[in-house]
């Protein structure tokens, strides 16, 4: 490591008013020129208002920001960036119907003539900044026909576009597959040896250690260590950023053989993303988890909204419960027969802008009983629900008050609170922190212990490995099916499955 | 831009409401004080004559009964996540379309024939409403756009046809031939035009509340509006609710116009409606879309009218005052303040 | 002048204020914000133009009074969305309604009436652009407009620039898009936003200044819809400068159409009024005009 740090934060305070919360108490770290700093935490740890505040998009209340040794204060953007300090956030900040030119010299236009925009000048900057990455971007191609990859690797050129050699990247894969996120560590550690320093902000274990040179663990505000990769592994890492919660178990495979519950007939399906499911057939039974891996771009989110009965597949059927489902009245069907956690969670899953009960109560309750009785005893209801997930939110505060993973059990409360004979979850467990994620698996087990039947749909092989008891891999729209889950099923044979290896 | 899709937002709820009728009062204050030769008078007769005499308090409460009819409908076609913007053509239309019903119809017991007026004025009201309903349910098309254009253009084909060949040829006014006297609303105190219209509209006000906050169905409907990709996958009747709150709204409008033809009018006089679409949506937006507080709004609008009436016959003050007072009231209706005026940035 | 080209020079004079004005709409709509407030901007910007030219007798002035007069309306449309958390769509729809009462008292107290103020010195002549007028149909269509005319052309190539080709348009359709972007590159997405209302307040008052200047008078209500219609254009025209003058056009031509048919075959002024709303209806009954774009996810 180098002896001066290029950035560094001593006793770094945040508190938002609004709502009352310590985002971050004491916070100190420090960057060394070329190295890949990694800051770890669960949900709501501090880390991503300690990316926001180093990037000038907060202020902190205390504490104080040095770099190459000078202190500063940043006050916008522009103070940051003017240091030499790019951020690509969590979400995607690019406008979508722009170049990729006209996304990276925002708000610092080159102009013609002292008022127009200068084009030429804006594709030919953005040519050089990625070819210096050594990026194949086109600067004039729209953000919107990127693939995820391209559009990180877009915001990694804005960020560094003007000079930049610090980088602070906020839980950067998200939005990628275990294949498109192994692309960019390598592209980080190639700018790292160029000289670029890096600020890495996840909650993904595995790619951290791989990833990193150092790693700040993070926990309710506070940092907890630094410490080298070498020191620690996967369970341990885990361990010191959960508050409470232990390295997760998996329980042995459930008894099958019992009635169809989710059964899909020859289907077959072309998406309007132009992936075709083909010729899918497979049945889930009751009493056990169902596990599909994929990755993305290929057919998972198609197949997700066939089982939901969102779509109607080309040719073949989809049965629930030995009927067809394009048979099923969409109210009957979703009142008694299947739950359904989707990827969108807050698109699809929860109503933002409307109550925590009201979320609830779109489901719960008998639907008949709309007295004044009925009414607060489904109050009462949801309280108690709430109480069980651990909530301490009142039922009458808007949903977008909570986190993400206390939004995710308000859903697991909705779908899995009472017993339906079909279960749907998709990627339930995408973004959470281990505890919440832990608590998600859980439910579902037993559930399938109760007798449902659950088809679950995910990106993660350790989802997979974690929950599913038979599993199967979906490749370029095609299903291969692994059965039960045993020894003989190895990661390494999935992940082959996966990425097309073994296809 | 969504209406029912924003999230809820800081500060005191009502805070808006106050600062618009603040500012309403202020700026109808103000401009007496400015213009009036005698403030005192002319305030007397803007803010307190209204209540000075029974007859024109019992016209202030009937004239609030339509246009509460009208907010009552935006309401409910917001809560599904929309603004019908027709008001004012599916008004007119159930103004004309009642007279004519009725003109047809002359020989039907009294109240028979008021009740079949004031359907075919509903009926007329929703038929207008039907093309952008239709449309929003099955095409996704927007309501918004579509209600007003359609509403236009059923305005000036309306103001042609009470002109030309609807028109009553011995009548000075632009306007169709009076309704029989029994098919017109009874005047409970005469000589006020107070008739069974608030009642109406009270009881319409009930039960749209009873529907929104206590039924299965209106909870629904709530949540279609705020999200629709949510509502469908929890299986509710999406298209259901794309359909039936506009045609309602259009209905409750072309009813509003038909309580204005029967009453003090019987008959239908082109331009009979004045803006009763646009102050429903004021009315709405000022009680804040909740049927329990749209009453109480539609009778502060009808006071300001009034008020702006008096002054201009007692005071001379031109009645514009009363526009912009509506005006400001809409401005601020949907305002939150009081500290929270710097949102945070954070979608 | 034969009946032609009469005809296509009256839909091109009638479409440029309507372009104008549906080009300030573009401003704001690019930015996501649905501006029903056009058709009182006009109205506000007109009227202010005639009071101020009147007063002074200074063109300049009137132009100064009418431009700050509609930029100040629509700002405070802005601030009462941003500074209060009101409604947007809301604001704009009582700027519409304030508009028609505040022009109401101050005519009455300024002209004495409330009606229609004939403004003789203010009537744009007619300007034969020399040779030009003499290109066989384009010179009768093109070049023997008034005065006011060509510089609302000028006005519009202006406005669809500054759209499309200048950091500024960037910017406003970069907040429109995603408002972020321009926070991270260090922009004030709120002054992008209070800068695209004001600049669609001015691009409308322009519009209502040439509808006084081309009949040399106030008139009461003297926008009669072209506001509206200037937004449905926005959304026929597809959000793009081309796009919106193709649609400005038509609607052009659709109202001399209806003019000449008022004139001709003696058809009711009602009717031939309903009838552009009666087509952009259909237009937006079938799908074809929307409110709302289409979100990016991802």
């Amino acid at each position: 490591m180098a002896a001066e740090p290029v950035l560094e934060v001593r006793d770094l305070s945040k508190t938002f008013p609004s709502t009352g919360t310590v985002a971050l108490s004491g916070v100190s770290l420090s960057l060394s020129a070329g190295e890949i700093h990694a800051v770890v935490g669960e949900n709501g740890a501090g880390k991503s208002t300690l990316a926001r505040i180093l990037a000038g998009l907060d202020r902190p209340d205390s504490g104080r920001i040095l770099v190459r040794g000078r202190e500063v204060r940043f006050r916008r953007p522009r103070d940051a960036e003017r240091l030499g300090i790019g951020m690509v956030p969590q979400q995607s900040l690019l406008a979508p119907g722009l170049s990729v030119a006209e996304n990276v010299v925002l708000g610092h236009e080159p102009r013609l003539l002292g008022i127009l925009l200068d084009r030429r000048r804006a594709y030919y900057e953005t040519a050089l900044a990625s070819a210096n990455f050594s990026f194949p971007l086109d600067p004039g191609s729209r953000i919107s026909r990127l693939s995820p990859p391209e559009r990180r690797e877009a915001e990694i050129v804005r960020a560094l576009a003007r000079g930049g050699d610090v980088l602070i990247l906020d839980e950067p894969t998200s939005i990628l597959t275990e294949s498109e996120a192994e692309t960019l560590y390598g592209l980080l550690k190639r700018l790292r040896d160029a000289g670029a320093s890096v600020i890495l902000i996840s909650h993904r274990v595995r790619e951290v250690l791989s990833a990193a040179d150092r790693i700040t663990i993070l926990r309710n505000g506070s940092v907890v260590d630094t410490i080298l990769p070498a020191e620690t592994d996967d369970c341990d890492l885990a361990l010191r950023m959960a508050s409470s919660a232990s390295c997760f178990t998996a329980d042995g495979p459930a008894e099958s053989g019992g009635q169809a519950v989710f059964r899909f007939l020859g289907a077959n399906f072309r998406d309007s993303e132009r992936v075709t499911l083909r010729d899918l057939g497979f049945t889930v039974r009751r009493g056990e988890i169902y596990g599909i891996a994929a990755l993305a771009g290929n057919g998972l989110g198609a197949l997700e909204d066939l089982a939901c009965g969102e779509r109607i597949c080309d040719s073949g059927a989809v049965e629930l419960l030995g009927r067809n489902l394009v048979d099923w009245p969409r109210d009957e069907l979703r009142a008694s027969a299947l739950s359904y956690l989707p990827t969108d969670r807050d698109g699809r899953g929860l109503c933002l802008g409307a109550t925590i009960l009201e979320n609830l109560a779109a489901r719960i309750g008998s639907p008949g009983d709309w007295s004044r009785r009925g009414r607060a005893a489904r109050r009462a209801e949801a309280f108690r629900l709430l109480e069980d997930a651990g909530g301490r939110a009142p039922p009458d505060a808007p949903i977008d008050m909570l986190s993400g993973g206390n939004r995710q059990r308000v859903l697991c409360v909705r779908e899995l609170g009472t017993f339906t004979p079909a279960v749907l979850a998709a990627n339930p467990t995408q973004g959470l922190d281990p505890r919440a994620q832990e608590e998600t698996w859980n439910r579902l087990r037993s559930r399938a212990r109760e007798g449902a039947g659950i088809l679950l749909l995910t990106s993660s092989v350790d989802e997979l490995f974690s929950v599913a008891d038979r599993v199967a891999v979906l490749y370029r729209g095609r299903l291969t099916e692994l059965g039960i889950r045993t020894g003989s099923v190895t990661a390494e044979a999935v992940t082959r499955l996966l990425t097309g290896a073994a296809a | 831009m969504k209406p029912g899709k924003e999230g809820r937002r800081p500060g005191f709820p009502g805070s808006g409401t106050a600062l618009a009728l603040g500012a309403a009062l202020g700026a109808a204050a103000l401009y007496i004080l400015a213009a009036a030769e005698e403030p005192g008078a002319a305030f007397r007769a803007f803010f307190l004559s209204p209540f000075a005499r029974p007859t024109v308090l019992a016209n202030l409460i009937e004239q609030a009964a339509a246009p509460c009819l009208c907010a009552l409908g935006t309401a409910l076609v917001f809560r599904s996540g929309d603004f019908n913007l027709g008001g004012e053509g599916q008004a007119y239309a159930g103004g004309a379309l009642s007279v004519l019903a009725l003109l047809a119809a002359p020989s039907l017991p009294g109240p028979a024939g008021l009740a079949g007026g004031l359907a075919a004025g509903a009926f007329a009201g929703a038929f207008v409403a039907l093309p952008s309903a239709l449309s929003r349910r099955n095409l996704g098309a927007d309501v918004l756009l579509s209600t007003f254009l359609v509403s236009q253009a059923v305005v000036l084909v309306l103001d042609w046809a009470i002109a030309g060949p609807l028109r009553d040829p011995a009548s000075n006014l632009i306007a169709t031939p009076v309704v029989e006297a029994a098919y017109r609303l009874p005047r409970l105190a005469p000589p006020s035009w107070l008739s069974f219209a608030p009642v109406l509209a009270a009881a319409a006000a009930v039960a749209l509340d009873r529907f929104l906050r206590s039924s299965r169905r209106g909870l629904e409907l709530t949540l279609f509006g705020r999200n629709p990709d949510f509502a469908v996958s929890m299986g509710f009747r999406v298209r259901a609710y794309a359909f039936w709150p506009l045609l309602a709204s259009g209905a409750l409008n072309g009813l509003a116009g038909a309580l204005l033809a029967l009453g003090a009018n019987g008959r239908a006089v082109r331009g009979m409606t004045g803006g009763i679409g646009w102050n429903g949506i004021s009315i709405a937006l000022l009680a804040g879309n909740d049927p329990r507080l749209i009453l109480p709004a539609a009778l502060f609008f009808s006071w300001l009218e009034t008020g702006s009436r008096q002054a201009s016959i007692l005071a001379g003050i031109s009645v514009d005052v009363g526009t912009v007072a509506k005006a400001l009231v809409l401005l601020f209706a949907t305002a939150r303040f009081l500290g929270t005026a710097r949102r945070k940035g954070t979608a | 002048m034969n009946p032609m080209e009469t005809l296509a020079a009256e839909a091109l004079a009638i479409a440029l204020p309507i372009l104008l004005a549906a080009l300030g709409g573009l401003f704001t709509e690019a930015a996501g914000i649905l501006n029903v407030a056009l058709e009182g901007l006009i109205v506000a910007g007109a009227f202010a133009f005639a009071v101020a030219a009147e007063g002074t007798g200074s063109l300049v002035l009137g132009v100064a009074a009418a431009l700050a007069c509609s930029a100040a309306l629509a700002l405070l449309a802005a601030a009462a969305a941003d500074r209060l958390s009101a409604n947007p769509f809301v604001a704009a729809l009582a700027v519409n309604l304030l508009v028609a009462g505040a022009v109401g008292l101050a005519s009455e107290h300024v002209f004495g009436t409330k009606g229609v103020v004939p403004l003789d010195g203010l009537l744009s002549p007619r300007v034969e652009l020399g040779f030009l007028s003499g290109i066989p149909f384009l010179g009768p269509v093109l070049f023997r407009q008034r005065g006011i005319s060509y510089l609302l052309a000028a006005a519009c190539a202006i406005a669809a620039v500054a759209y499309s080709a200048t950091p500024f348009g960037l910017r406003l359709r970069a907040l429109g898009m995603k408002e972020g972007s321009l926070r991270i590159a260090g922009v004030d997405p709120r002054a992008v936003r209070y800068w695209a209302y004001a600049a669609s307040g001015a691009a409308c008052a322009l519009a209502g200044i040439a509808l006084a200047r081309s009949i040399g008078a106030w008139v009461p209500n003297i926008a009669s819809g072209r506001g509206w219609i200037a937004l449905v254009v926005v959304y026929l025209g597809r959000k793009r400068p081309a796009g919106l003058l193709a649609a400005a056009l038509g609607f052009g031509l659709l109202f001399a159409l209806s003019n000449a048919a008022q004139s001709v075959l003696s058809v009711p002024p009602e009717l031939v009024l309903a009838l552009p709303y009666a087509a952009t209806a259909a237009a937006a009954l079938s799908g074809g005009a929307r409110t709302r774009g289409r979100t990016d996810r991802g």
